[in-house]
């Protein structure tokens, strides 16, 4: 529960410095919860997917809803939807670098109007109630490699766009134009709100801070060109097509990204967090044998993170499945540079690893948040908490499945708060 | 080396090419189909232990997939041809559950469980109860596997199979669940008999359950 005693404004001041502290790999008053939400806030106050992925205010309603009735440090990720289709904004890097950043595609009626092929929504290709779904899908040949390495902006504004988005598919026709004015309203009706809901968490006593996205240019080939399975593949049947699209890829994600987060100074001013966090969610990372994960993930990857880094960005890098095998990887980097959030990967472990050489971010199962008891949560948060808080710069997410369950149970989300300020605080 | 060995080999360095011309050429020189899906057999549970040993990846798993799979598209109309049928261990129905649409996982555990020995009917993805039900109703199988890898799966698991005991048919098939958000409490709250995150280990124990058939 939040402490009733204490303003927002006190608030608002205390939780930034348990977060920047932690940023900093110090030791603060005690771990800071930086949530990351799906449809938690919907199934919480009994809205619909489909209402929630589709009603901006619905939606902000709901995500201000449960940053009132629970007590979290810093404001993650919350969105009304599946994962963004990126291939729109990347080519706009030279030439529209406002677009490249401005553009989402995280809610339903931006597939509504651009009929992308990569997702389905609730109350569209699926029930009300059914997660959105990120499918990907193949939308270029092997043969076609060698065009994507050339020339990636025009390949993909081309070729992929037209194929990947059903109201795009002729450039030139009626519908194509109609579609891109309409997205272009839509988009800013998106950003407008989606700006008033970080006012008002901020009036909550919430910290913001400037958001970035990244990806790992082995993972943009799997999600938006060839589909996952076929990536695979490809590494082993045609290793040098794939290294030759990498090569040229690289360059061209790790500028984008970075104009994520290039704010001008006044824009940057209004932030109480400072540093920019560059969210960075790896796919194929547990896929690959160390050969290929190292000449064809790890280095393009850490080429986008280190162009961040000596942006003075954290990147904020989250590993899905289980790491162990490339933990060693993040030595590489320099000390406290990257913010290193796990899914599956045992956290004691991280810290045998790596010890304080990353600020670490993680928490527990998800299937305990939804069908475990609140005294089975709070023990094991403890327990959690005990082992990896210290030596400091330490960062609780709830779960390690992107943040907060959908199907948590309210009284499991707020066992493991009870146990994040007992056990959390740091002596 | 023997050819058989050649060929075993050839799968588990992931030579593409050289399998599948070791396979052309026992096929074409008349040498019997059954004994190649054997040794497919061979290569496949030796594929398991690397992986189990943290020797092989994910990515590996794909591709030894994809060259079992040629290999046995290659093989199967020579066995047509000569009126042969292979023995069968079981039946496995499979899918991954409603509201989920990863198959990697999914897809792995078919190759491995074909190349035991087991028929499988693959229902694809985001399958609903009923379909699984229906599945059941029309292949009688002896398992039934789950694969989940979002937490909205727990949920469906547990419909698929309160679906599954309403229709009279809990006690017909074993139920085996995998993918990454299955754990001990899924399988307890989902009422599965068996769970794993781990392919080889899941064909192993579906291999078991025939065996206690039997
Ligand atoms: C690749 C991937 C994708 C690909 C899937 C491609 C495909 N065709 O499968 C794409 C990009 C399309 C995708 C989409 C989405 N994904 Co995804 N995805 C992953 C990722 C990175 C890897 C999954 C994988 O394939 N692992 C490799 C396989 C081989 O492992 P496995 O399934 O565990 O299988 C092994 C064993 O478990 C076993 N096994 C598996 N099944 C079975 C069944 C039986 C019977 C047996 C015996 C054994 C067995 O055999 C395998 C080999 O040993 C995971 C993270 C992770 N590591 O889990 C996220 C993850 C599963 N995805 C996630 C999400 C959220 C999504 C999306 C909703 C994103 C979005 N916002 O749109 C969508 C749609 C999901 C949906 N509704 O189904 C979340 C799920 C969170 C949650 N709510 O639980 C995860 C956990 C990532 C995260 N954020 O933490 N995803």
């Amino acid at each position: 529960m939040i402490e009733k005693e204490k303003t927002p404004e006190e608030l608002l001041s205390e939780r930034r410095d348990r977060f920047e502290k932690a940023l900093k790999g110090l030791r603060p008053d005690r771990v800071p919860f930086l949530p990351l939400f799906h449809y938690f806030p919907a199934k919480y106050v009994g809205l619909s997917y489909a209402e929630y992925s589709l009603d901006y205010q619905k939606f902000s309603g709901a995500v201000l809803r449960v940053y009132q009735d629970f007590d979290f440090d810093a404001v993650g990720l919350a969105l009304p939807g599946a994962a963004m289709t990126l291939p729109l904004n990347i080519i706009f890097t030279k030439t529209h670098p406002d677009l490249a950043v401005n553009i989402f595609t995280i809610a339903r009626a931006f597939h509504d109007i651009l009929m992308d092929k990569y997702t389905k929504w609730p109350g569209r290709e699926l029930s009300p109630n059914a997660p959105a779904q990120f499918l990907g899908g193949r939308f270029m040949d092997v043969e076609e490699y060698d065009e994507l390495a050339r020339d990636p902006i025009s390949f993909i504004a081309m070729k992929i766009i037209p194929r990947a988005y059903g109201a795009l598919k002729e450039p030139a026709s009626p519908e194509a134009y109609g579609a891109l004015i309409k997205f272009g309203s839509e988009s800013s009706k998106f950003a407008s709100a989606f700006m008033d809901l970080m006012i008002n968490l901020r009036k909550l006593g919430y910290p913001i801070y400037p958001i970035g996205l990244g990806y790992a240019p082995l993972d943009f080939i799997a999600d938006y060109l060839r589909h996952v399975t076929h990536t695979l593949t490809d590494l082993y049947r045609y290793p040098s097509r794939v290294k030759a699209a990498l090569d040229s890829l690289t360059p061209l994600i790790s500028e984008w990204s970075r104009i994520t987060i290039s704010l001008p100074p006044e824009a940057l001013a209004s932030f109480d967090v400072k540093t920019p966090l560059v969210f960075i969610p790896l796919h194929l990372n547990e896929m690959l044998s160390p050969k290929l994960f190292k000449e064809f993930y790890w280095e393009p990857l850490k080429k986008v993170v280190v162009d961040l880094i000596n942006s003075r960005a954290i990147p904020w890098i989250f590993f899905e499945g289980d790491y162990t095998p490339f933990l060693e990887t993040l030595l590489e980097l320099p000390k406290g540079s990257v913010v290193a959030y796990f899914e599956r990967t045992d956290l004691r472990k991280v810290r045998r690893v790596l010890g304080d050489h990353v600020i670490v971010m993680g928490g527990l199962p998800p299937s305990l948040y939804i069908l475990g008891a609140p005294e089975k949560v709070y023990e094991e948060t403890c327990r959690l908490l005990n082992e990896v808080k210290e030596p400091g710069g330490f960062i609780f997410s709830g779960s390690g499945v992107s943040g907060v369950p959908d199907e948590a149970r309210p009284e499991n989300l707020r066992a493991a708060i009870n146990a994040l300020n007992k056990c959390g605080v740091y002596q | 080396m023997s050819i058989s060995e050649a060929f075993i080999n050839s799968i588990l360095e992931l030579d593409e090419r050289r399998a599948i011309e070791l396979a052309r050429v026992r096929i074409s020189e008349g040498e019997d189909p059954l004994k190649i899906l054997e040794e497919l057999k061979t290569a496949a549970e030796k594929i398991g232990e690397k992986y189990e040993r943290g020797e092989f990846f994910i990515a590996d798993l794909v591709m030894a997939g994809e060259i079992m799979k040629e290999i046995s598209e290659l093989v199967r109309p020579r066995l047509r041809e000569l009126g042969k049928t292979r023995e069968l261990i079981g039946r496995l129905v499979i899918g991954t559950v409603e509201g989920d649409i990863h198959d990697i996982g999914k897809n792995i555990v078919v190759t491995m469980a074909e190349a035991a020995g087991f028929e499988v009917i693959d229902l694809g993805v985001d399958v609903p109860p009923w379909k699984f039900v229906e599945a059941i109703k029309q292949y009688k199988p002896d398992i039934v596997g789950m694969s989940c890898l979002i937490t909205i799966g727990i949920e469906s698991m547990k419909k698929t199979v309160d679906a599954i005991k309403e229709a009279g048919l809990r006690d017909k098939v074993r139920i085996i669940i995998g993918g990454g958000r299955v754990d001990e409490y899924a399988k307890e709250y989902s009422g599965a008999d068996a769970w794993t995150n781990d392919a080889a280990t899941g064909v192993k124990k579906m291999m078991e359950w025939m065996r206690e058939k039997r």
